[in-house]
Order: structure tokens, then sequence, then C-alpha cells
């Protein structure tokens, strides 16, 4: 059994405009990927693609006007799709975790740090009184804040941005979950700090053997935090695969503009990719999504793309991909 | 030289010292990265080389003409050939005037072209920028990121400027977007010579983009020196410390780490000697009682710490992994 299985996931808004006419927006197009304990899963994509999407429908965080039409979350075995509020309640903060990117805002600032690790505990019966503060001081002492008996008397407002971000991951960590979801956990931070921070994440994971997925638009994060990575592209997966096949055979075209984009490589091969704009959500073509951008396309793009394994981990949406690679 | 800066001070209300003692030149054609951290006063040093902030101390030449203490009226005949590119280019374009009035608009203040030789220019500007003409007729909100960002460095260089500051110019955008921008930065700079002020906290970026490169720390000069040098020979344990917190997107570089402790101290109270000493590994009591002075390396490569005069410099990687 899979920790987190996602299979064919799609998610649709919709939305009456000026004319009063109902268009639907579909963000995610069928989205698949799993996550198993022990693993860092990296969930990469630029702006739109649909990664944080991703991650509230894989929390069960998805409300109206956002709709489900098709496609299956199981965590644990649990179909999350068809668990009542009460039921996801009790999963989420204790058997599944987020960390999200604004660890300031994300924080009560009216509760002081220890105050609210000891509630995370409390609500879910994990822990209270004595040995919920106590827990919550070890917990700051393992993502590596100094001086966590003093640090559970700050208030948010005090700490770093890299020292709230820990606090998040503490938060997040408390109740031992299995599956830790990390949106965009150090964009905003220092070089130095987003380091130490990833470093905190990482060996805390692994040495939990926690599942986590990473969503980053970094490819520096997922090249050295990720053991497999699902690149996103106008809410579909475009390849998947272990962390070193991907990055040294990219298979689909947009990897590889994504790739070619990065400043070492221009630096190297100088400028070959032209940004285009997403294809509008409102309006999505049949067929491959990325079909306008690429300089591959033929004819047979105006077919969906399926899913093409170019060996038993790694594989690429695109009807070319074995010629690629 | 088209900019020259001498011992640059700014200490903003509340004993805030943002930049304390800095000083650079850009010559024509020529592109100057200045990197560091959040706090390390590099935005300030934007604003203030192109006048939109007074600074506490130090002199500003812009093409041989001292313009630290000059007017608002004084500075404003001069700002046709000095300009600045903010990073968020949603929050610098006027969301109520079209892409074509935002492009005619720096050319009204300082042309005598008439409106439909305006006109005319601004098409030429959005042609050069690589803007569609169709979206002269839209309104910001209608453009995306990279192409609101094509349309901020249009009206920078409406006026054929000498210099342009770049503030973070790419740092909101995706990375298949990022790369077109650099590009028309790069063709830019080969067609007419303009000297560039490039700010970045993106280390690969920088590098990219840059001749030389400034890497600063608590808004003082830790090193500086030739792009491709300063990045594979970094001297100050600073440097050396952020470039190896750098992720390189490539799975296949072996990451070689040096950890450092604590975080940058605050510019309200500033350390008397290097203001690394608190957090390096490296530390010697003399490093705690004055700044040290900038130490010459080869090929106008310079850094300021005390460690290089006996070639001590150099901190061990504490871990090695993939």
């Amino acid at each position: 059994m899979r920790l987190l299985d996602v299979q064919d996931l799609h998610v649709e808004f919709a939305a009456r405009g000026l004319d009063n006419r109902v268009r639907v927006a579909r963000a995610l197009n069928g989205v698949s990927f799993t996550v198993d304990a022990g693993e860092i899963v990296g969930l990469v994509g630029e702006t739109g693609a649909g990664k944080s999407l991703t991650a509230l429908a894989a929390m069960g965080l998805l409300r109206a006007p956002a709709r489900i039409p098709q496609g299956g979350i199981r965590f644990e075995g649990g179909d999350i799709l068809a668990m009542s509020d009460r039921q996801l309640e009790k999963i989420r903060g204790r058997r599944m975790a987020m960390v999200v990117q604004s660890p300031l805002t994300s924080l009560d600032p009216l509760k002081r740090v220890g105050d609210q690790l000891v509630r995370m505990q409390r609500v879910h019966g994990t822990a209270s009184g004595a040995a919920a503060r106590e827990r919550a001081e070890a917990m700051l002492a393992a993502v590596r804040i100094p001086d966590p008996k003093r640090r559970m008397q700050a208030w948010p407002h005090e700490l770093s941005g890299g020292m709230a971000q820990r606090v998040l991951i503490a938060m997040a960590l408390i109740n031992e979950p299995a599956l830790v979801i990390a949106d965009e956990p150090t964009t905003g931070l220092d070089v130095t700090v987003q380091a130490q921070v990833l470093d905190t994440l990482r060996d805390l994971v692994l040495a939990r053997n926690l599942g986590a997925l990473v969503i980053t638009h970094d490819l520096g994060v997922v090249a050295h935090y990720c053991q497999r990575v699902a690149v996103m592209f106008a809410g579909r997966i475009v390849e998947d695969g272990p962390v070193a096949e991907v990055f040294a055979r990219p298979a689909h075209p947009y990897t590889q503009a994504l790739i070619a984009s990065t400043p070492g490589r221009i630096a190297r091969i100088g400028y070959t990719v032209t940004g285009g704009t997403p294809p509008d959500l409102y309006a999505l073509p049949d067929g491959c999504l990325y079909r306008d951008r690429c300089p591959r396309a033929t004819t047979a793009c105006l077919a969906p793309p399926p899913r093409v394994a170019l060996d038993d981990s790694h594989g690429a949406a695109c009807h070319y991909a074995e010629r690629a690679a | 030289m088209i900019l020259d800066v001498q011992n640059l001070v700014h200490r903003f209300p509340g004993g805030v010292n943002a930049v304390n003692g800095v000083s650079f030149s850009i010559a024509a054609g020529e592109t100057l990265g200045l990197v560091g951290e959040s706090g390390s006063g590099k935005s300030t040093i934007g604003l203030l080389v192109t006048r939109l902030l007074a600074p506490t101390g130090g002199t500003i030449m812009f093409e041989g003409e001292d313009i630290t203490r000059l007017s608002p009226a004084a500075l404003r005949p001069l700002r046709a050939r000095l300009q600045i590119v903010f990073q968020d280019p949603w929050g610098s374009l006027n969301p109520r005037m079209t892409i074509g009035r935002l492009l005619e608009e720096p050319l009204a203040l300082h042309t005598t072209l008439d409106g439909a030789a305006r006109i005319a220019e601004a098409r030429r500007l959005a042609d050069r920028v690589r803007l569609p003409v169709a979206s002269l007729q839209r309104y910001p909100h209608e453009l995306s990121g990279g192409q609101l960002q094509r349309v901020s460095i249009a009206r920078a260089i409406a006026n054929r400027p000498k210099l342009v500051v770049l503030d973070e110019p790419t740092s909101s955008l995706d990375l298949s977007v990022r790369a077109g921008i650099l590009q028309l930065l790069d063709e830019l700079q080969r067609e007419t010579g303009i000297a560039m002020l490039f700010i970045s906290h993106d280390l690969e970026t920088v590098r990219l983009v840059s001749h030389r490169v400034i890497v600063l720390y608590l808004g003082r000069i830790a090193e500086q020196g030739p792009a491709g040098r300063l990045f594979d020979t970094p001297a100050h344990p600073y440097t050396q410390t952020l470039l190896s917190a750098h992720l390189p997107p490539d799975p296949a570089v072996k990451l070689r780490r040096h950890e450092v402790v604590g975080e940058i101290p605050s510019p309200i109270n500033l350390p008397p000697g290097c203001f690394f000493a608190g957090r390096c590994p490296l530390v010697l009591p003399a490093c705690t009682s004055a700044p040290p002075s900038p130490v010459i390396l080869d090929g106008g490569h310079s850094a300021s710490c005390l460690r290089i005069a006996d070639g001590t410099n150099i901190l061990d990687p504490v871990e090695e992994r993939a």
C-alpha cells in the first residue's frame, strides 16, 4: 500500500463572468503520483501549473467552487475524497501535516511558540500538560532551534524567517505524522538559511521514515533534497522519475526547456529557450497541452500523449519521449 | 567611468546602518553584479546611486558630475540617462495607463517629440523588447509578469540611458521567462554599451550576467572581483559560505558545504571589527577589534579578511553529499 496515492486527479473551477456566462477553468487535468514512506518526492513546475492545488487536494482542503470531477486520492489506504470533514480533521495535523511558504503569517501572532506547539498536541489528543511541553521543547531542539527552553516563551514576531520556518516544521512534525507536504518551504529565505532549513527537514523525514512531498519551483531544491521528482505543466504531470535520471536524461520537451533555462546551462550553451505563456485553463486544447511551445510538435500531438515508460521508474507524457531521451 | 561611488554611507531613521562605506565604479558596457542576503544593503545602494534616496555620506559621480547632493529639480534632466528597473513589475507600472501610454511617458518627460512621433517611438520600443504590438492597447493587468518586465525595461531604455540599475529584475519570474529577460538585457548592452548594476540574491544569475561582482555583507564589501574568479576561488569566508549554500540545479554536482552558525547581526548595533567575525569559523582575536582592509589578490580580485595574509582563509567543507 502506498502512503499517498493520487490517481488521474482532475480539479476544475466554475466561474460566472461579467457576461453572466459560466466558464470552467480546468486547473488539474489528470495528475497521478505516489509518495512512499522514507522518500522525498519533489513536485516542480512554474506558476499556475497546479502544484499547490495538488497539495490542497491531497490534504482534503478543496472547497467549492473547486470541483473534483474525476480521480482518486488515497492516504494510508483511506479514500480522502470520500471522507467527512470530521474524519479529515482527525487526519490533518495528525497523520499528514503541511509546511507552507509564509511562516510568519501561519503562526498565531497572539500565542507564544510553546503554547502553539502544545495546542497542536492537545487538539489531537497526543499529549497534554507537562508531557506536551516537554515534547514541544524536544521538537524545537530537533529542528535545531538554539536554546529551545527560552524559545518556548518567544512570540512569533520575535523570530527571524528561518527560525519561524523551523517552528512550522516543528508544528508539522510534533504529532508524528506519516506524511509531510511542504509547499515552497524555503522560498523567500536567504540561501544560507534555506540550506539549513532543508537539511533539518530532510534529516527528520529520513530519520523518522516519513514520506514527504516538497513543492517547489526551484530545481536546485529538487536536485539536492528529493529522491524522485514529478514535473508539472498546465495541471498535468509531464515527466516523473528518479531525480538523477530525470536531470541526466530529461525526456519531455518541457523538462528539457526548464533545465536549459538554468543560468549555468545558459553560460555553457547560450540562450536556447524562449519562454511562453501557459495555455488558457478556460479553453484548453485537446491533445498535448505543451504543443504550442514545443519545438518538436507534429500533428501526432493533437492527440493526448500517453505516459511513455522509459524504464521501470522514469516516464514522460510525450509522443516522442523515447526518441528524445 | 559612467558611475563612480566613493565611501557611500546610508543610515535610515532609527539608526539602521544600511550602507557602511562602499566604493565601486562601473564602466560603459559593463555589468556589475551586487549580491548579498537580506539586509546586506544591496537595494539601498540601488536607490542611492539613482538618487531616489539621498545618502548620509560619501560621493556619487555620474558621468563625471557629482550628483551626491543634487536637488530633485536638478536631478530631473539627468534621469533620462540614469534609470532603474524594480523587481515587481505589477507594483511599478500605473495600472490605469495602457502599455502604449506607459511607453510614451518617459518620452514626453525627456524629449521634444510630438504626439505622433511618440506613438511611433513607443511602437519601436515595444518591438525592441519583443512585446506584441497589440499589447500597446492593453492595461498592465492583461499582461503576464514577463511581458510587464519587458515594459519596465522598455521604459528604462526609452531615452538611451548610460546606466540602468536592475534590482532583482527576474526574481519574481518563472525560470523559462527569466531566461528571455536576461537574453534581452544582454542584447541591449551589446547594442548600446549601456552600463548595468545588477542587484540580486540569485548567485547563478549574477554569475551569468556580470563582468564583475561585489559581495556585500551588512552594507560593507566583503569581496569583489571578476565574476569567474570570484565564483571559482572565493577568498572571504563569508563568500565561501554563501557560495557553498547555493544549490546548483544539477544533482550530479556534489555539494561542499561550509556550515555557518547564527544569523546576520543587527544593523542598529554594528560590531566594531569585521561584520562576519561573530559567525566566522576562522575568527581571530584581531578580527573583532577593527574592520579589515581589502587585500588585493590576482586580477582585480580583492577581499577584506585578515586570514588572507598568511593563506589560512580557506574553510574546510564540513560535509559532502549528493
